[in-house]
């Protein structure tokens, strides 16, 4: 039987803290249960990934930072795909601005990801 | 018993410090639970999905998945073999493994290759020790029993 297989597309970004934990912590949760789980940043979403937001970026003042999800989710397994249109066009990053392990792709990787019928789609 | 900020690392059984488990052999089932600097650093436990009953792992593969408020990570199965039960209390109340994570044990199974494996587990003194720069790094006291 082929493994399950969880993609969580990311748009919402740094002027939304509230909402941009929650997509790590699920990733987190997919991952600690043994699924193979993607996470894919666009438009507003790579702007978590800038260099310095994840340290500095918390939902309520003197929270936890984001980091300590990015890390949580990443360690778990989870893999960071970012959209490099999104990150080099809007927020102007550059090929070693990513964190450790998270890798630069485009549309059509994003498409072959979401048609495969074994993956489950959400998106933020 | 060895205790370092208030973290028990009892000698009488085998860890996987990289995995954060214990274990203890009794004639050939090996009881499974979460160590005490794990269970801190994950804060309140508020839920615990086991594998089931008959489910074969692998040395390492994920058997539990333990999530809190603010954690969520997997149990690593520190043996290979097949799961022979789950603590229902443990499940129903996972809080439980922030009390006393060594009487609240997660599961029992039955170890395939218990000579070779258990000789990759590490006993409760050199746990002990090597969980001090963890607890530090972690930033973790224990309370509870």
């Amino acid at each position: 039987m082929e493994q399950k297989r969880f993609l969580f597309v990311v748009s919402t970004g740094a002027d939304e803290p509230k909402k941009a934990f929650t997509p790590f912590y699920y990733a987190a949760a997919s991952a600690s249960m043994g699924y193979d789980t993607s996470m894919f940043f666009l438009a507003e979403g790579p702007s978590l990934l800038k260099k310095g937001v994840a340290d500095e970026l918390r939902t309520t003042e003197g929270g936890e930072p984001l980091k300590k999800v990015v890390d949580m989710a990443v360690k778990n397994g989870a893999k960071l795909l970012c959209c490099s249109t999104s990150a080099k066009v809007i927020w102007k990053m550059a090929d070693g601005d990513l964190p450790e392990g998270a890798e630069y792709a485009g549309a059509v990787t994003l498409i072959e990801m979401a048609a495969d019928p074994h993956t489950a789609v959400f998106y933020f | 018993m060895s205790a370092y900020k208030g973290c028990r690392i009892p000698e009488d059984l085998l860890y996987d410090v990289e995995y954060h488990v214990w274990v203890k052999m009794e004639s050939g089932t090996a009881t499974v639970g979460a160590t005490q600097p794990a269970a801190a650093y994950a804060g309140e436990v508020i839920y615990i999905k086991v594998k089931d009953v008959g489910t074969r792992v692998e040395r390492g593969a994920i058997v539990a998945t333990i999530e809190s408020a603010k954690y969520m990570g997997p149990m690593r199965a520190p043996l290979g073999g097949t799961v022979t039960e789950v603590n229902q209390d443990v499940k129903s109340s996972p809080a439980l493994l922030n009390k006393d994570p060594y009487a609240n044990w997660v599961l029992k199974m039955a170890p395939e290759r218990p000579d070779e494996e258990t000789k990759l587990l590490t006993g409760g003194k050199e746990a002990a020790e090597r969980y001090r720069p963890i607890i530090d790094e972690w930033g973790v006291e224990c309370g509870g029993g």
